[in-house]
C-alpha cells in the first residue's frame, strides 16, 4: 500500500465538497420555473457509523466508528432547446472526508489494487462520474419520441431484487442495496431509445440501444469487492483485484458490445402488462477462473471463459450477456382494495460460479468460486400487493392509511442439479438452491400533514435464513430541509468464519448466503438535504 | 285575561323593540364594506343587496368571523354569464334524463347539466343537483392550469410547504365541442397532474381514468427516485391527497361519484355570500414576501383566511351529503349555487360527529381559446379546525388554458405519463 501524504487526503476531499457547492451556488439563484430553462437539486449531507464490531478487522474496534461523511451536490437542468426538442442534464458531484474507520481499512490493504486511495472508492468526480445523465429528447411524428444520449432505463415492477430492471448495472460501493432510490445508484450508459405510442392497442413500444461507448467500468453491478466499508464479511481490507482484476473485455461479455432490448406495454383490460426482450450484462458479478494456474498448464482443470487465460493471477470478473426475456403485470383488485403486480423474467443460460470437489488451487487456498462458470436457465418472479391499511389512522394516529407492500421474490434454476454446487456469489461457500426465496414488507407511515414519515422495510431470506430491518423516520424541517435517520440492522443464519477456512479449505468452510455477507455490518446512517 | 294579554304583550314589545332597533341602526352597506370580527355584532342587521348580513353568513361563517380571522369584504352580485353551447345542451336534457341507481347512470345525458329543472318538491332533488355538479360543470372540454400550488399552512407557524404541480383535465363524455363522447362512452375523463416543486417532488406525477360508471377510477403515478410507474389503490378517492387536509374525495369540495355516496338531504335554498368573480391572480410564483406570493391571504395567524377578495351574495342549495360507512367523514354539507353548477362551502363533520373541516373555494368565469365561457377555480381552502391546519390550493391563473386546440384523448394516456417523467 502506497502512502499518501497527509495533506492530500484532505485536500481531496475538499476538493470534492468544493466542486459540490461550486455546482449547487450558481443555481441556487436561478431556480427557474418560468420559460425554457428549470434548475433544481439538492445539497446533501450523509453520516453513518457502525453500531457493531466488525469480525474481519481484528485489533480494531469498529463500534460506533464513523464509516461516511459524504456530501453531495446535485443539478438538474432541463432545457427546452424548441417546442419539439429538449435537453437534459443531470450533474452529481461528491465529496468524501477520510474517516479514521476508512484509513484503517485502507491499512488494511481496501482498494491498494494498482496502488489506489481508498478514498477514489467515494470520491468519483471524473466527468463521466459528474454527468450522471446528458440526452436529447425530441418528437419524430405524432407518436414517436426519441431520447439520445447518457440516460437510465428501468424496466420492470419491483425496485428491491429486480427482475426484469437489469439494462444497466448498480454502483453498490458507497451505499448498498438499502438505498431506496436507486436511481442514485444505477450506472447510466449511453444509449438510442425510442418510443413509439400505439394507442390504438392500448400500449406502446420502447426500443434502446447501447452502442457500447461506455467506460469499462460502466457495465455490471459494482460491489464492493475492495475492502471498503460495504465490503461483505469477511472481506474487509481485501482488494480482490489484486487476484482477479475486472475483465470488461471478455468474449461473453466486453463493453464495446452492442446490447439493447425492446418491450411492449399497454393494458389489457384493467391490467397493465409488459413484453419484453433484453440482450444485456448479467448484473452480477461472475468470477473467470484462470486455467493454467500462475501461467502453469496442468496446475487447473478450470476451464476459463472467453479468453484463452485470465489476466489475474486466480481469474478475472466478468458480466456475461444474456438474453431475458421479460413479462410483467399489474392491476387493481376491487375486492381486496389492493394492487396486484407480478414480473417474469426467463434468463437463458445464466452464468453461475460453483464449488467443486475437489477445488481448485485457488478455491481451496482463497475462497469457493473460482472453479469455472456453468450456465442455467433462471426464471427470476415476482409478487407483489401494494395496500393502504385505514386501520393506522385510528391505532397509530396516522393521517392517512399506512403504505403497505409485501413482495415474495424467487430465483428458480429451472435445469437445477444439486450436483452442480452452483454458488450464490463467488467468496461464499452458500449454495444456491432450486428456488432462492425472499419475502420483503414495506410500512410507510405519515403524520403532520407529510412532517414526519416514518417507515419500515423489513425482508427475510426464506432459502438460506437472515434478513434485515431497516425502520427510519424522514422530518421536513422546513420548506426545503429534510432530515433522515436510519437503522440498518442486519441478522443472518450462517456467516464465514474466516478462522475455519484456512488452506487448504477455504472453499468448503461455510455456506454463509445473502445476509451472512452483512454479518455484524449494521449501521446508523443520517441525511440532511437542502432542496433548491 | 293575565294569561291571554301577556303573550300579546310580550309579542307587541319584542315587535316595537325589533323596529326601533331597524329603524335605528339597519342601514344598506356599501359595497366594498369588511365584514370582521371587529364590526359583526354592530352590522349584522344591517343589509347588503337587502339581505341581512346574519341571513348572508352561514353559521359556520360567523363562527370563523368572530374566532378564526376570517374577514369578508362584500361586492355587488354579478350574472354568471352561461355559455350558449352549455345552456342549449342542459336545456335538451330536460325531462329526458333519470338516474339510473343500478348502473350509476345518469341515462339520457348527453352534455351539459343532466337536470336543468330542479324542483324542490322532489325528493331526488339533492341528489339531480349533485349529478349537475358532477358531470355538467362549466369546465370545458379541456382544462389545463400549468402551475397551481398547494400551501401548506400551519395555524400557529404559517406557511410549512408550498409544492408547485400542473393539471390537466380532458373530458371524454360531456364534450361541448364536437362529438360528445369519445371512446367507447365507459370513460368520463382523464387528468394528468405532475409536480414541478420541490426538488424530491419534482417530476413525480398521476394519471387517472375517471369513468362513467360506479367502478373506482383507474390511478397510476410515476416515481422519479426509482424512475418506474406504479399502479395505484383506486379504492383510495377518500384517503387524504399526499400530505394535505383534503382528501380525494374534496378537490373542488366534492369529487366522488355521487352513487358513491348513500345518500343526499335537501336542506333548502338560501342566500350566502361567496365569491364568485374572483380577484386574479391569487397566486403569484414570482412573489418573494408572503404578500406578494400569497395576495388574497392574510399575512397573520391562522394564514388562511383568503380575506382579500370580493364576496357577492349568491343563492345556494343547501345539501347534506351522508357518507359511506368507511368513509373519514360522517357527513358533508354543500353549498351548491342555483344558476349553474358550482360549489363554493363544505363543511365536514367527523364520525363522532363534530364539525372537523371546513372548504371554500373562489371562482371566477373566463374566456376559453375557443371562446366558450368556462368558471375556473382561482382558489381554495380546505381548513382542518381540529388539527388548526389548512391546506390552500391556489392557481396562476395567467397562464390556465381551457380548451386549447388539437389536443385529443392520445395525447392523454400512460404513456403520456411516462415520456413526462424525467
Amino acid at each position: 500500500m502506497k502512502k499518501r501524504s497527509s495533506k492530500t487526503r484532505p485536500a481531496r476531499a475538499l476538493l470534492g465538497t468544493a466542486i459540490a457547492i461550486a455546482f449547487a451556488l450558481p443555481a441556487l439563484p436561478v431556480h427557474a420555473e418560468d420559460g425554457n430553462l428549470k434548475i433544481d437539486g439538492y445539497l446533501r449531507q450523509e453520516l453513518s457509523w457502525n453500531m457493531q464490531n466488525w469480525e474481519d478487522t481484528p485489533g480494531y474496534d469498529d463500534r460506533g466508528k464513523l464509516s461516511m461523511a459524504r456530501s453531495t451536490a446535485r443539478l438538474n437542468i432541463d432545457w427546452k432547446a424548441t417546442e419539439n426538442v429538449s435537453v437534459v442534464a443531470k450533474l452529481r458531484a461528491v465529496g468524501e472526508v477520510q474517516t479514521p474507520f476508512l484509513r484503517h481499512l485502507e491499512k488494511m490493504g481496501a482498494n491498494n489494487y494498482h496502488d489506489g486511495d481508498i478514498m477514489d472508492l467515494y470520491n468519483r468526480n471524473d466527468i463521466s462520474d459528474v454527468v450522471r445523465e446528458l440526452y436529447v429528447d425530441f418528437g419524430l411524428g405524432e407518436r414517436t419520441r426519441v431520447r439520445l444520449g447518457k440516460q437510465q432505463i428501468a424496466w420492470g415492477e419491483t425496485d428491491f431484487f429486480a427482475a426484469n430492471d437489469m439494462v444497466h448495472g448498480f454502483d453498490w460501493t458507497w451505499r448498498s442495496f438499502l438505498e431506496p432510490a436507486n436511481e442514485e445508484l444505477r450506472k447510466a450508459n449511453i444509449m438510442a431509445k425510442v418510443n413509439i405510442d400505439v394507442p390504438e392497442l392500448d400500449g406502446g413500444v420502447e426500443m434502446f440501444i447501447r452502442p457500447g461507448w461506455d467506460r469499462k467500468s460502466d457495465i455490471g453491478t459494482e460491489l464492493e469487492i475492495y475492502g471498503g466499508r460495504w465490503s461483505s464479511h469477511p472481506w474487509a481490507g481485501v482488494d480482490f483485484r489484486n487476484i482477479d482484476p475486472y475483465d470488461y473485455e471478455n468474449d461473453e461479455g466486453d463493453v464495446r458490445d452492442v446490447t439493447g432490448g425492446i418491450r411492449w406495454s399497454g393494458m389489457a383490460g384493467d391490467i397493465n402488462y409488459s413484453l419484453s426482450y433484453l440482450k444485456t450484462y448479467w448484473p452480477n458479478p461472475i468470477m473467470n477462473g484462470t486455467s493454467k494456474f500462475n501461467g502453469i498448464p496442468g496446475f487447473s482443470s478450470v476451464k476459463t471463459e472467453g479468453r484463452a487465460d485470465t489476466n489475474g493471477l486466480f481469474g478475472d470478473i466478468i458480466y456475461p450477456i444474456v438474453d431475458i426475456f421479460g413479462f410483467t403485470a399489474s392491476g387493481y383488485a376491487d375486492w381486496a382494495d389492493a394492487v396486484f403486480s407480478t414480473e417474469v423474467a426467463y434468463i437463458k443460460d445464466a452464468p453461475y460460479n460453483f464449488s467443486a470437489v475437489p477445488g481448485s488451487l485457488a478455491s481451496q487456498n482463497v475462497a469457493p468460486g473460482f472453479d469455472g462458470v456453468k450456465h442455467k436457465n433462471v426464471l427470476a418472479w415476482m409478487l407483489r400487493m401494494d395496500k393502504n391499511l385505514a386501520f393506522t389512522q385510528s391505532l397509530l394516529g396516522t393521517e392517512k392509511p399506512m403504505f403497505f407492500s409485501v413482495q415474495l421474490f424467487d430465483k428458480w434454476i429451472l435445469d437445477y442439479d444439486g450436483g452442480d454446487r452452483l454458488l450464490n456469489s463467488v467468496g461464499w461457500g452458500g449454495r444456491a438452491k432450486e428456488h432462492n426465496m425472499l419475502l420483503t414488507g414495506i410500512f410507510s407511515l405519515s403524520y403532520d400533514n407529510g412532517r414526519v414519515r416514518p417507515e419500515l422495510v423489513v425482508g427475510t431470506d426464506l432459502t438460506n435464513g437472515g434478513g434485515f430491518a431497516v425502520p427510519s423516520v424522514t422530518v421536513e424541517l422546513a420548506k426545503n430541509w429534510r432530515w433522515k435517520v436510519e437503522y440498518d440492522k442486519f441478522w443472518n443464519n450462517e456467516s464465514r468464519d474466516a478462522g475455519e477456512c484456512a488452506p487448504p479449505n477455504a472453499g468448503m468452510c461455510d455456506k454463509s448466503a445473502l445476509f451472512g455477507y452483512f454479518h455484524k455490518r449494521d449501521q446508523l446512517y443520517t441525511s440532511l438535504t437542502y432542496l433548491f | 285575561m293575565k294569561t291571554i294579554n301577556k303573550p300579546v304583550l310580550r309579542l307587541v314589545a319584542a315587535t316595537l323593540a325589533l323596529a326601533a332597533a331597524g329603524l335605528a341602526h339597519a342601514a344598506e352597506l356599501p359595497a366594498g364594506t369588511v365584514i370582521s370580527a371587529e364590526n359583526i355584532d354592530k352590522i349584522k342587521s344591517d343589509t347588503f343587496e337587502g339581505h341581512t348580513v346574519a341571513s348572508l353568513l352561514t353559521e359556520k361563517m360567523e363562527w370563523r368571523i368572530r374566532n378564526n380571522g376570517m374577514k369578508v369584504p362584500l361586492a355587488k352580485s354579478k350574472e354568471i354569464p352561461l355559455d350558449p353551447k352549455w345552456v342549449k345542451a342542459s336545456a335538451a336534457n330536460a325531462g329526458k334524463t333519470k338516474i339510473n341507481g343500478e348502473t350509476c347512470q345518469v341515462d339520457g345525458w348527453q352534455a351539459g347539466q343532466p337536470f336543468p329543472d330542479i324542483d324542490m318538491k322532489d325528493p331526488q332533488a339533492a341528489e339531480k343537483v349533485i349529478w349537475n355538479w358532477h358531470l355538467g360543470q362549466l369546465s370545458g372540454d379541456l382544462a389545463h392550469a400549468p402551475f397551481f400550488t398547494q400551501v401548506l399552512i400551519d395555524g400557529e407557524k404559517g406557511v410549512h410547504a408550498e409544492p408547485v404541480a400542473e393539471f390537466i383535465r380532458y373530458s371524454m363524455k360531456g364534450r361541448l365541442s364536437g362529438d360528445a363522447v369519445e371512446g367507447d362512452g365507459g370513460e368520463r375523463g382523464r387528468q394528468l397532474l405532475y409536480f414541478k416543486a420541490p426538488s424530491d417532488m419534482k417530476g413525480l406525477g398521476t394519471f387517472t381514468v375517471m369513468y362513467d360508471n360506479a367502478k373506482v377510477p383507474d390511478v397510476w403515478a410515476y416515481i422519479p427516485a426509482v424512475r418506474r410507474v406504479r399502479r395505484l389503490s383506486g379504492g383510495a378517492w377518500m384517503d387524504p391527497v399526499g400530505s394535505s387536509d383534503q382528501l380525494q374525495d374534496d378537490l373542488e369540495i366534492f369529487n366522488a361519484r355521487p352513487c358513491w355516496y348513500p345518500g343526499y338531504k335537501m336542506l333548502g335554498k338560501r342566500m350566502v355570500l361567496a365569491v364568485a368573480h374572483s380577484k386574479t391572480p391569487l397566486w403569484n410564483r414570482n412573489g418573494k414576501t408572503f404578500g406578494e406570493k400569497y395576495p388574497v391571504l392574510e399575512d397573520k395567524a391562522p394564514f388562511w383566511n383568503m380575506n382579500n377578495n370580493a364576496y357577492e351574495p349568491r343563492e345556494v342549495y343547501v345539501i347534506e351529503a351522508t357518507t359511506p360507512a368507511e368513509h373519514p367523514y360522517s357527513k358533508k354539507v354543500l353549498y351548491v349555487d342555483t344558476k349553474y353548477p358550482r360549489i363554493y362551502y363544505g363543511e365536514a363533520y367527523n364520525r363522532k360527529g363534530e364539525f372537523w373541516k371546513m372548504m371554500e373555494f373562489h371562482s371566477y368565469p373566463a374566456k376559453a381559446e375557443d371562446g366558450f365561457t368556462d368558471v375556473r377555480s382561482a382558489g381554495g381552502a380546505i381548513i382542518d379546525f381540529q388539527r388548526n391546519h389548512a391546506t390552500v390550493f391556489l392557481v396562476d391563473s395567467g397562464s390556465w388554458k381551457t380548451n386549447v386546440a388539437g389536443m385529443s384523448a392520445k395525447d392523454f394516456t400512460l404513456q403520456t405519463l411516462q415520456a413526462a417523467g424525467r
